[in-house]
Protein backbone atom coordinates (compact mmCIF):
# COMPACT_ATOMS: atom_id res chain seq x y z
CA UNK A 1 0.00 0.00 0.00
CA UNK A 2 1.42 2.99 -1.46
CA UNK A 3 0.88 5.87 1.28
CA UNK A 4 1.67 9.63 2.57
CA UNK A 5 1.53 10.72 6.13
CA UNK A 6 0.91 14.87 6.70
CA UNK A 7 1.65 16.55 9.98
CA UNK A 8 -1.29 17.88 11.33
CA UNK A 9 -0.35 21.62 12.59
CA UNK A 10 -3.55 21.90 14.39
CA UNK A 11 -3.44 19.00 16.96
CA UNK A 12 -2.46 22.18 19.52
CA UNK A 13 -4.86 24.96 18.31
CA UNK A 14 -7.24 25.96 21.26
CA UNK A 15 -9.99 26.82 18.85
CA UNK A 16 -10.82 25.71 15.07
CA UNK A 17 -8.80 22.70 15.06
CA UNK A 18 -11.30 20.43 13.05
CA UNK A 19 -11.55 23.60 10.73
CA UNK A 20 -7.85 23.20 10.17
CA UNK A 21 -7.23 19.48 9.96
CA UNK A 22 -10.23 19.26 7.49
CA UNK A 23 -8.80 21.86 5.46
CA UNK A 24 -5.43 19.81 5.68
CA UNK A 25 -7.11 16.95 3.75
CA UNK A 26 -8.53 19.01 1.36
CA UNK A 27 -5.50 20.73 0.41
CA UNK A 28 -3.94 17.15 0.13
CA UNK A 29 -6.56 16.09 -2.47
CA UNK A 30 -8.04 13.22 -0.19
CA UNK A 31 -11.40 11.92 -1.50
CA UNK A 32 -13.08 10.43 2.15
CA UNK A 33 -11.87 10.58 5.64
CA UNK A 34 -11.82 7.62 7.71
CA UNK A 35 -11.32 8.61 11.57
CA UNK A 36 -13.32 8.18 15.24
CA UNK A 37 -15.11 11.12 15.72
CA UNK A 38 -15.54 14.45 13.59
CA UNK A 39 -17.29 17.55 15.00
CA UNK A 40 -19.53 20.05 13.80
CA UNK A 41 -17.05 22.31 12.05
CA UNK A 42 -14.95 19.90 10.40
CA UNK A 43 -17.70 17.97 9.42
CA UNK A 44 -19.35 21.49 7.63
CA UNK A 45 -15.73 21.96 6.46
CA UNK A 46 -15.71 18.27 4.72
CA UNK A 47 -18.74 18.35 3.45
CA UNK A 48 -18.84 21.83 1.64
CA UNK A 49 -15.55 20.02 0.21
CA UNK A 50 -17.30 17.10 -1.08
CA UNK A 51 -15.58 14.61 0.51
CA UNK A 52 -17.36 11.23 1.96
CA UNK A 53 -16.89 10.87 5.79
CA UNK A 54 -16.23 7.09 7.92
CA UNK A 55 -16.42 8.12 11.29
CA UNK A 56 -16.29 5.15 14.72
CA UNK A 57 -13.31 3.61 13.21
CA UNK A 58 -10.46 3.21 15.42
CA UNK A 59 -6.93 0.53 15.45
CA UNK A 60 -4.37 1.45 13.56
CA UNK A 61 -4.53 3.40 10.09
CA UNK A 62 -3.95 -0.51 8.64
CA UNK A 63 -7.02 -1.57 9.78
CA UNK A 64 -9.03 0.92 9.45
CA UNK A 65 -8.34 1.12 5.78
CA UNK A 66 -8.86 -2.83 5.72
CA UNK A 67 -12.31 -1.85 6.99
CA UNK A 68 -12.94 0.40 4.80
CA UNK A 69 -12.09 -1.43 1.87
CA UNK A 70 -14.18 -4.69 3.32
CA UNK A 71 -17.19 -2.30 3.24
CA UNK A 72 -17.70 -2.17 6.57
CA UNK A 73 -17.44 1.60 7.63
CA UNK A 74 -19.89 3.49 8.17
CA UNK A 75 -20.76 6.72 6.43
CA UNK A 76 -21.45 9.57 8.62
CA UNK A 77 -24.48 11.56 8.42
CA UNK A 78 -23.51 14.38 10.49
CA UNK A 79 -21.07 14.58 13.21
CA UNK A 80 -20.68 12.23 15.76
CA UNK A 81 -19.61 14.50 18.55
CA UNK A 82 -19.63 17.87 19.92
CA UNK A 83 -17.29 20.75 19.88
CA UNK A 84 -14.11 20.60 21.67
CA UNK A 85 -15.13 16.68 22.29
CA UNK A 86 -11.13 16.16 22.41
CA UNK A 87 -10.67 18.27 24.54
CA UNK A 88 -12.02 15.77 27.54
CA UNK A 89 -10.00 13.21 26.65
CA UNK B 1 -16.06 67.53 43.10
CA UNK B 2 -13.34 64.59 42.93
CA UNK B 3 -11.28 64.74 39.67
CA UNK B 4 -12.06 60.50 39.24
CA UNK B 5 -9.12 57.47 38.87
CA UNK B 6 -9.84 54.06 37.93
CA UNK B 7 -9.03 50.85 39.96
CA UNK B 8 -8.73 47.29 38.46
CA UNK B 9 -9.06 44.19 40.75
CA UNK B 10 -7.98 41.46 39.76
CA UNK B 11 -5.91 38.46 40.26
CA UNK B 12 -3.78 35.59 38.53
CA UNK B 13 -6.11 33.01 40.74
CA UNK B 14 -9.69 32.08 40.67
CA UNK B 15 -11.39 32.68 43.84
CA UNK B 16 -9.31 35.18 45.73
CA UNK B 17 -12.17 37.47 46.22
CA UNK B 18 -11.78 39.83 43.75
CA UNK B 19 -15.58 40.29 43.53
CA UNK B 20 -15.76 40.55 47.56
CA UNK B 21 -12.89 43.32 48.00
CA UNK B 22 -14.50 45.31 44.88
CA UNK B 23 -18.11 45.38 45.68
CA UNK B 24 -17.03 45.99 49.59
CA UNK B 25 -14.90 48.82 48.10
CA UNK B 26 -16.99 50.50 46.25
CA UNK B 27 -19.98 50.82 48.48
CA UNK B 28 -17.79 52.20 51.43
CA UNK B 29 -16.53 54.49 48.69
CA UNK B 30 -20.35 55.59 48.53
CA UNK B 31 -20.92 55.72 52.19
CA UNK B 32 -17.95 58.32 52.51
CA UNK B 33 -20.39 60.50 49.98
CA UNK B 34 -18.01 60.36 46.88
CA UNK B 35 -19.00 58.94 43.24
CA UNK B 36 -17.96 55.68 42.75
CA UNK B 37 -18.97 53.27 39.52
CA UNK B 38 -18.47 49.74 39.58
CA UNK B 39 -18.08 47.73 36.01
CA UNK B 40 -17.94 43.98 36.64
CA UNK B 41 -16.09 43.19 33.68
CA UNK B 42 -15.70 39.46 34.44
CA UNK B 43 -18.30 39.15 31.93
CA UNK B 44 -17.55 35.06 31.76
CA UNK B 45 -19.20 35.20 35.18
CA UNK B 46 -20.52 38.13 36.65
CA UNK B 47 -21.45 38.25 39.75
CA UNK B 48 -21.13 41.70 41.48
CA UNK B 49 -24.78 42.07 40.78
CA UNK B 50 -25.48 39.50 44.05
CA UNK B 51 -23.99 41.34 46.22
CA UNK B 52 -25.01 45.29 44.84
CA UNK B 53 -28.01 44.34 43.78
CA UNK B 54 -28.54 47.33 41.00
CA UNK B 55 -31.68 48.45 39.16
CA UNK B 56 -31.26 48.33 35.31
CA UNK B 57 -32.00 51.21 33.78
CA UNK B 58 -29.89 50.37 29.94
CA UNK B 59 -29.36 47.24 27.92
CA UNK B 60 -27.14 47.04 25.22
CA UNK B 61 -26.82 44.18 22.47
CA UNK B 62 -22.97 43.87 22.30
CA UNK B 63 -22.34 43.33 18.20
CA UNK B 64 -18.56 42.34 16.93
CA UNK B 65 -17.99 42.72 13.46
CA UNK B 66 -17.55 39.51 11.44
CA UNK B 67 -16.81 38.38 7.67
CA UNK B 68 -19.44 38.53 5.08
CA UNK B 69 -18.70 36.86 1.87
CA UNK B 70 -19.66 38.19 -1.66
CA UNK B 71 -19.26 34.54 -3.57
CA UNK B 72 -19.87 36.76 -6.96
CA UNK B 73 -16.70 39.10 -6.16
CA UNK B 74 -14.34 36.21 -4.66
CA UNK B 75 -11.60 34.73 -6.67
CA UNK B 76 -11.01 31.64 -4.34
CA UNK B 77 -7.59 33.42 -3.94
CA UNK B 78 -7.43 32.19 -0.31
CA UNK B 79 -5.35 34.88 1.12
CA UNK B 80 -7.84 35.39 3.65
CA UNK B 81 -8.29 32.03 5.23
CA UNK B 82 -4.01 32.06 5.19
CA UNK B 83 -4.26 35.17 7.27
CA UNK B 84 -6.89 34.13 9.73
CA UNK B 85 -5.34 32.66 12.67
CA UNK B 86 -8.71 31.13 14.23
CA UNK B 87 -9.98 29.03 11.27
CA UNK B 88 -12.75 31.49 11.02
CA UNK B 89 -12.84 32.01 7.70
CA UNK B 90 -11.04 29.15 5.15
CA UNK B 91 -10.71 29.04 1.66
CA UNK B 92 -11.64 25.73 -0.40
CA UNK B 93 -10.62 25.42 -4.07
CA UNK B 94 -13.57 27.54 -4.82
CA UNK B 95 -15.51 28.01 -2.01
CA UNK B 96 -15.05 30.20 1.24
CA UNK B 97 -16.31 29.20 4.27
CA UNK B 98 -17.01 31.25 7.25
CA UNK B 99 -17.17 30.53 10.99
CA UNK B 100 -18.59 33.72 12.81
CA UNK B 101 -18.18 31.73 16.38
CA UNK B 102 -14.82 31.62 15.50
CA UNK B 103 -14.11 35.17 14.69
CA UNK B 104 -11.90 37.53 16.66
CA UNK B 105 -13.12 40.57 14.26
CA UNK B 106 -9.88 41.73 13.47
CA UNK B 107 -10.36 43.17 10.17
CA UNK B 108 -7.83 41.29 8.82
CA UNK B 109 -9.33 38.96 5.31
CA UNK B 110 -11.50 42.08 4.63
CA UNK B 111 -8.62 44.28 4.25
CA UNK B 112 -6.40 41.62 2.57
CA UNK B 113 -9.29 40.50 0.16
CA UNK B 114 -7.73 41.91 -3.28
CA UNK B 115 -11.12 41.48 -4.82
CA UNK B 116 -13.03 43.24 -2.12
CA UNK B 117 -15.54 40.54 -1.75
CA UNK B 118 -15.07 40.87 2.41
CA UNK B 119 -17.63 43.16 4.23
CA UNK B 120 -18.69 43.64 7.83
CA UNK B 121 -21.48 42.04 9.33
CA UNK B 122 -22.72 42.41 13.26
CA UNK B 123 -23.00 39.42 15.31
CA UNK B 124 -24.47 39.86 18.83
CA UNK B 125 -22.20 38.16 21.61
CA UNK B 126 -23.69 39.66 24.90
CA UNK B 127 -25.33 42.33 26.31
CA UNK B 128 -24.04 44.98 28.56
CA UNK B 129 -26.20 46.26 31.26
CA UNK B 130 -25.96 49.29 33.44
CA UNK B 131 -28.24 50.95 36.30
CA UNK B 132 -27.54 52.34 40.14
CA UNK B 133 -27.27 50.72 43.53
CA UNK B 134 -27.57 52.66 46.28
CA UNK B 135 -25.76 55.67 45.29
CA UNK B 136 -23.25 53.34 42.90
CA UNK B 137 -23.13 53.64 38.85
CA UNK B 138 -23.30 49.76 38.27
CA UNK B 139 -22.47 48.36 34.56
CA UNK B 140 -21.71 44.47 34.05
CA UNK B 141 -21.03 42.40 30.75
CA UNK B 142 -22.72 39.19 29.95
CA UNK B 143 -21.19 36.64 27.54
CA UNK B 144 -23.38 34.81 25.46
CA UNK B 145 -22.34 31.05 25.96
CA UNK B 146 -20.25 30.23 23.19
CA UNK B 147 -19.00 33.58 22.42
CA UNK B 148 -15.06 33.13 22.35
CA UNK B 149 -14.86 37.37 21.94
CA UNK B 150 -14.81 38.52 25.96
CA UNK B 151 -12.42 41.34 25.06
CA UNK B 152 -14.98 43.20 23.13
CA UNK B 153 -17.20 42.67 25.55
CA UNK B 154 -15.00 43.83 28.33
CA UNK B 155 -13.96 47.37 26.10
CA UNK B 156 -18.17 48.03 25.82
CA UNK B 157 -18.73 47.95 29.46
CA UNK B 158 -15.63 50.19 30.21
CA UNK B 159 -16.95 52.50 27.37
CA UNK B 160 -19.24 53.76 30.23
CA UNK B 161 -16.76 54.32 32.83
CA UNK B 162 -17.55 58.10 33.90
CA UNK B 163 -14.90 60.40 34.41
CA UNK B 164 -15.20 61.98 37.48
CA UNK B 165 -15.79 59.28 39.72
CA UNK B 166 -14.01 56.58 41.36
CA UNK B 167 -14.18 53.28 38.71
CA UNK B 168 -13.67 50.17 40.11
CA UNK B 169 -12.67 47.42 37.40
CA UNK B 170 -13.86 43.80 38.67
CA UNK B 171 -11.28 42.30 36.35
CA UNK B 172 -11.79 38.57 35.22
CA UNK B 173 -9.36 36.05 36.65
CA UNK B 174 -5.69 34.71 35.09
CA UNK B 175 -3.62 36.63 32.85
CA UNK B 176 -4.77 36.15 29.05
CA UNK B 177 -6.40 38.54 26.86
CA UNK B 178 -9.53 39.62 29.10
CA UNK B 179 -7.53 40.58 31.86
CA UNK B 180 -5.25 42.86 29.78
CA UNK B 181 -8.68 44.72 28.49
CA UNK B 182 -10.17 44.76 31.44
CA UNK B 183 -7.40 45.94 32.94
CA UNK B 184 -5.57 48.43 30.30
CA UNK B 185 -5.50 52.05 31.26
CA UNK B 186 -5.74 51.82 35.37
CA UNK B 187 -4.33 54.21 37.34
CA UNK B 188 -3.55 51.62 39.99
CA UNK B 189 -4.15 47.66 39.66
CA UNK B 190 -5.52 45.60 43.40
CA UNK B 191 -3.89 42.10 42.89
CA UNK B 192 -6.06 39.83 45.21
CA UNK B 193 -4.55 36.77 46.41
CA UNK B 194 -4.42 34.54 48.97
CA UNK B 195 -1.39 32.68 51.08
CA UNK B 196 -1.14 29.34 49.45
CA UNK B 197 1.13 27.98 46.85
CA UNK B 198 -1.53 28.29 44.17
CA UNK B 199 -2.04 32.11 45.27
CA UNK B 200 1.73 32.65 45.21
CA UNK B 201 2.52 30.94 41.88
CA UNK B 202 -0.70 33.05 39.72
CA UNK B 203 0.19 36.03 42.05
CA UNK B 204 4.09 35.50 40.77
CA UNK B 205 2.21 35.59 37.11
CA UNK B 206 -0.10 38.54 37.26
CA UNK B 207 2.76 40.57 38.37
CA UNK B 208 4.78 39.81 35.44
CA UNK B 209 1.74 40.73 33.69
CA UNK B 210 1.14 44.10 35.40
CA UNK B 211 4.80 44.58 34.98
CA UNK B 212 4.57 44.58 31.05
CA UNK B 213 2.20 46.75 30.98
CA UNK B 214 3.54 49.17 33.41
CA UNK B 215 0.39 49.77 35.29
CA UNK B 216 1.22 50.49 38.65
CA UNK B 217 -0.07 47.94 41.37
CA UNK B 218 -0.82 46.73 45.41
CA UNK B 219 -1.43 43.63 46.84
CA UNK B 220 -4.56 42.72 48.85
CA UNK B 221 -3.82 39.68 50.49
CA UNK B 222 -7.11 37.60 51.59
CA UNK B 223 -7.84 34.55 54.15
CA UNK B 224 -4.16 36.00 55.62
CA UNK B 225 -4.01 33.44 58.35
CA UNK B 226 -4.40 30.49 56.27
CA UNK B 227 -1.11 28.69 54.28
CA UNK B 228 1.79 30.35 54.89
CA UNK B 229 4.39 33.70 54.73
CA UNK B 230 5.59 33.03 51.15
CA UNK B 231 3.21 35.51 49.58
CA UNK B 232 4.45 38.06 52.34
CA UNK B 233 7.82 37.19 51.83
CA UNK B 234 7.49 37.60 48.31
CA UNK B 235 6.07 40.79 48.32
CA UNK B 236 9.15 42.23 50.54
CA UNK B 237 11.59 41.28 48.02
CA UNK B 238 10.02 42.51 45.21
CA UNK B 239 9.42 45.50 46.70
CA UNK B 240 5.27 45.28 46.64
CA UNK B 241 2.83 47.38 48.91
CA UNK B 242 0.38 44.88 50.69
CA UNK B 243 -2.52 47.78 51.29
CA UNK B 244 -5.32 45.13 52.59
CA UNK B 245 -4.43 41.99 54.89
CA UNK B 246 -8.25 40.56 55.67
CA UNK B 247 -8.29 37.43 57.87
CA UNK B 248 -9.75 33.83 56.75
CA UNK B 249 -13.35 34.31 58.64
CA UNK B 250 -16.33 32.07 58.65
CA UNK B 251 -19.09 35.11 59.19
CA UNK B 252 -17.27 36.29 56.04
CA UNK B 253 -17.91 33.26 54.21
CA UNK B 254 -21.56 33.38 55.52
CA UNK B 255 -22.28 36.38 54.63
CA UNK B 256 -20.68 35.68 50.67
CA UNK B 257 -22.87 32.76 50.26
CA UNK B 258 -26.21 34.64 50.66
CA UNK B 259 -25.05 37.54 48.75
CA UNK B 260 -24.44 40.06 51.80
CA UNK B 261 -21.69 42.65 51.91
CA UNK B 262 -19.15 42.21 54.37
CA UNK B 263 -18.78 45.84 55.44
CA UNK B 264 -23.17 45.12 56.52
CA UNK B 265 -22.28 41.49 58.10
CA UNK B 266 -18.95 42.33 59.91
CA UNK B 267 -18.16 44.96 62.38
CA UNK B 268 -15.09 47.13 61.46
CA UNK B 269 -14.77 46.33 57.80
CA UNK B 270 -16.76 49.50 57.03
CA UNK B 271 -13.43 50.90 58.14
CA UNK B 272 -11.35 49.04 56.89
CA UNK B 273 -12.42 49.40 53.10
CA UNK B 274 -12.31 53.16 54.31
CA UNK B 275 -8.98 53.00 55.07
CA UNK B 276 -8.07 51.17 52.02
CA UNK B 277 -9.64 54.01 49.81
CA UNK B 278 -7.54 56.12 51.26
CA UNK B 279 -4.23 54.50 51.27
CA UNK B 280 -5.40 53.85 47.59
CA UNK B 281 -6.20 57.94 47.13
CA UNK B 282 -2.67 58.32 48.46
CA UNK B 283 -1.24 55.95 45.99
CA UNK B 284 -2.91 56.98 43.05
CA UNK B 285 -1.70 60.96 44.48
CA UNK B 286 -4.75 62.70 44.44
CA UNK B 287 -6.50 64.35 46.47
Amino acid sequence: MEFEAIENQNIAASGGAGIGSAKTVIDAGVQAVLTGNCGPNAHKTLTAAGIRLFTGLSGTVAEAIETYKSGKAVEASGPNVKSHSGMDA
Amino acid sequence: MTRGFTIAVASGKGGTGKTTIATNLACSIARMGEAVQYLDCDVEEPNGHIFLKPDMEETQDVTIGVPEVDAEECNGCGKCGELCQYSAIICLKDTVMTFEQLCHSCGGCMAICPQGAISEKQRSIGTAEFGRSNGIYFGHGKLNIGAVQTPALIKQVKRKAIDNAVVIIDAPPGTSCPVIEAVKGSDLVLLVTEPTPFGLNDLELAVETVRELKLPFVVAINRCDIGDDRVVRYCRREGIEIVLEMPNDRLAAEAYSRGINIIDALPGYEEKFQQLYRRINAKVGIK
